[in-house]
């Protein structure tokens, strides 16, 4: 049974990842690929998902078209769960947009070299001016489509296309944290310092992780996230760094 | 009676004398932290670490939390008790010395202060798990003191620290004789240089060319030196995997990936939290217990099992720990306690 279908109305798959994971497959309900319309089905899975399956749950897993449920074996089983999503299916595949409204963020990002040290490179390569570059990355409401790859790494999508970018061919050793940066059709806060290969066009001063609050993240897949051009000011006084 | 001196007084627990990267507080892992791209972490060989820590009393079952332990990659370790510590080394076969005098594992060891134990290179099986009666005391951070390096996160410290030389273990204190509780030899873990796994058909499975998960169950593997907490490497002859468009997905502990060169890597607990690599399915939990105790250059084969006859293998795999638990701490009512210490 490891590929089973909802149902003719919600084309939802689920798949065996192992005695313990199971996955919904959303692809089906995106034919276009991932969207605002899917992200609030996201939304709708995220909150509810807890509450039909209790203490069996251990983990969620929310990334682009899937969610990953990992749960105790000697809580439930697949079939029980699966049984559960059956009979729930229409509160879970259809949300009401205006009960599960996704929580829209907005992030203050100081567009400058300095703190965003390829913004010239970007613009020259898509032959717009700075300001021109900045007004396509920061009009966009971007969806949060997928956390990881470090802890509180979000995937923004998707960037205007006329400013889709390539990675960097030389990835860079260290990236400050809170750069604001664009890779292909998407685009991200990095939450710590680390190695990247982004290119950076800005930087976000308030700090968007940490491992002792509750949430730890502002955001989680499924919301929506906006970017709010500040000035060096608004940038410092915001406990940016330079 | 004699004044210590006030470095010596100061000192609680169980100082580290030799350390390295491979040194690591870990527990049953982290959970509920994933969708915020945490790792769920946790000791490989949790059943090693489960036996630990019942043979010194911690209060422990079969699955749920447990109490912290100290995993051991490779051996060649060395510690100094600066208090009375009572303690037990279960999972890889690492040679152990108290005070220069060989020991055994599997059983329990009292430490006075000023005592040394010595483990050195294992000699079958990569991980070893030593646990104190009273547990290892460190942050907690979202529930568990699981060390993640590359996320900077568990540990001592709670920030993800390597456990060097001079690092101070706080540990519960043992004012009692040796109880002398032990697991009998033929339940110690055994190491097979050569191993078959079984897994669980799903994830991409459908998507993928019949042919190479027909390979995948015919051809043995090699276990790489670029395998580590992440994920094991497997070495080998590549399958001929296709490049595939995938959305990056959440991956659970076992999946076993398929990258464009054709060998596959098999997620341990320190895994990426999402992926864009196919997968074939997984190895259960206790699958991945055994292949996380393989070393470089021994050699792994797969085969398939139905989802029902896993699940079955993995209960009667958690039957048999009860038995092992229930043994140690049948062995400790006998000793007098009431089964768990106080710390």
């Amino acid at each position: 049974m490891h590929l089973q279908l909802l149902s003719a109305e919600i084309p939802v798959r689920l798949r065996i990842h192992s005695e313990q994971a199971l996955l919904l497959d959303l692809t089906a309900l995106a034919p276009q690929g991932p969207g605002p319309k899917l992200m609030q089905v996201m939304h709708s899975l995220r909150t509810h998902l807890p509450l039909l399956l209790g203490d069996a749950l251990l983990e969620l897993v929310p990334s682009y078209t899937s969610v990953l449920i990992i749960f105790d074996v000697l809580k439930t089983d697949h079939g029980e769960i699966w049984q559960k999503i059956i009979s729930a299916q229409t509160q879970l595949f259809r949300p009401a947009s205006h009960t599960n409204a996704n929580k829209i963020i907005e992030l203050p990002c100081y567009y400058s070299i300095k703190s965003g040290p390829d913004l010239a490179t970007v613009a020259a390569l898509h032959q717009m001016t700075i300001s021109e570059l900045i007004k396509l990355h920061s009009q966009q409401s971007y969806q949060v489509y997928a956390i990881g790859f470090a802890p509180g790494f979000a995937y923004l999508g998707f960037t205007d296309p006329r400013i889709n970018t390539p990675r960097l061919a030389n990835p860079r050793a260290t990236v400050a944290a809170g750069s604001v940066a664009i890779a292909d059709r998407q685009t991200a806060v990095y939450p710590a310092a680390s190695p990247g290969g982004w290119h950076l066009l800005g930087n976000c001063p308030t700090p968007l992780f940490d491992l002792h609050a509750d949430p730890m993240l502002p955001f989680a897949v499924g919301d929506t996230v906006r970017f709010v051009p500040i000035e060096l000011p608004e940038y410092l006084k915001l406990g940016g760094q330079l | 009676m004699r004044t210590p001196s006030l470095e010596t007084s100061k000192l609680t627990g169980l100082l580290v004398l030799q350390g390295h990267s491979g040194l690591q507080l870990q527990d049953a892992g982290r959970f509920g932290a994933a969708a915020a791209g945490l790792t769920q972490g946790g000791a490989i060989d949790l059943t090693s670490a489960r036996l630990a820590n019942a043979l010194v009393g911690n209060h422990n079952t079969v699955t749920g939390a447990c109490p912290a332990v100290l995993e051991i990659t490779l051996g060649a370790v060395a510690f100094r008790a600066e208090q009375p510590v009572l303690l037990a080394l279960t999972g890889a076969a690492m040679p152990l010395l108290l005070n220069s005098q060989p020991v055994s594992r599997y059983r329990t060891l009292l430490l006075q202060p000023g005592d040394l134990l010595e483990i050195g290179y294992s000699r079958a099986g990569a991980r070893a798990y030593l646990a104190v009666a009273g547990g290892f005391a460190a942050p907690a951070i979202c529930g568990s003191v699981a060390t993640v390096l590359r996320e900077k996160v568990g540990g001592p410290d709670g920030q993800g620290q390597v456990i060097n030389a001079g690092t101070l273990l706080s540990c519960g204190a043992w004012l009692h004789a040796d109880p002398q509780i032990s697991l009998p030899y033929h339940q110690h873990y055994r190491h097979h240089s050569i191993r078959a796994l079984p897994m669980i058909t799903g994830a991409q499975i459908e998507d993928l060319d019949p042919q190479v998960t027909q390979l995948l169950t015919q051809r043995l593997f090699r276990i790489t030196a670029r395998s580590d907490r992440m994920g094991m490497q497997l070495g080998g002859e590549p399958l001929p995997v296709k490049a595939q468009q995938l959305y990056s997905e959440g991956i659970c502990l076992g999946a076993i990936q398929l990258p464009p060169n054709g060998l596959p890597i098999v997620m341990l607990n320190d895994h990426q939290t999402i992926g864009g690599y196919p997968k074939t399915g997984a190895l259960t939990r206790g699958g991945c217990e055994l292949l996380g105790q393989m070393m470089s250059g021994n050699f792994v084969r797969f085969y398939w099992l139905e989802l029902q006859a896993a699940v079955q293998l993995e209960r009667q795999r958690l039957g048999v720990l009860q038995q092992q638990l229930d043994l140690v701490a049948q062995q400790w009512l006998q000793a007098g306690f009431r089964g768990e210490t106080d710390v």
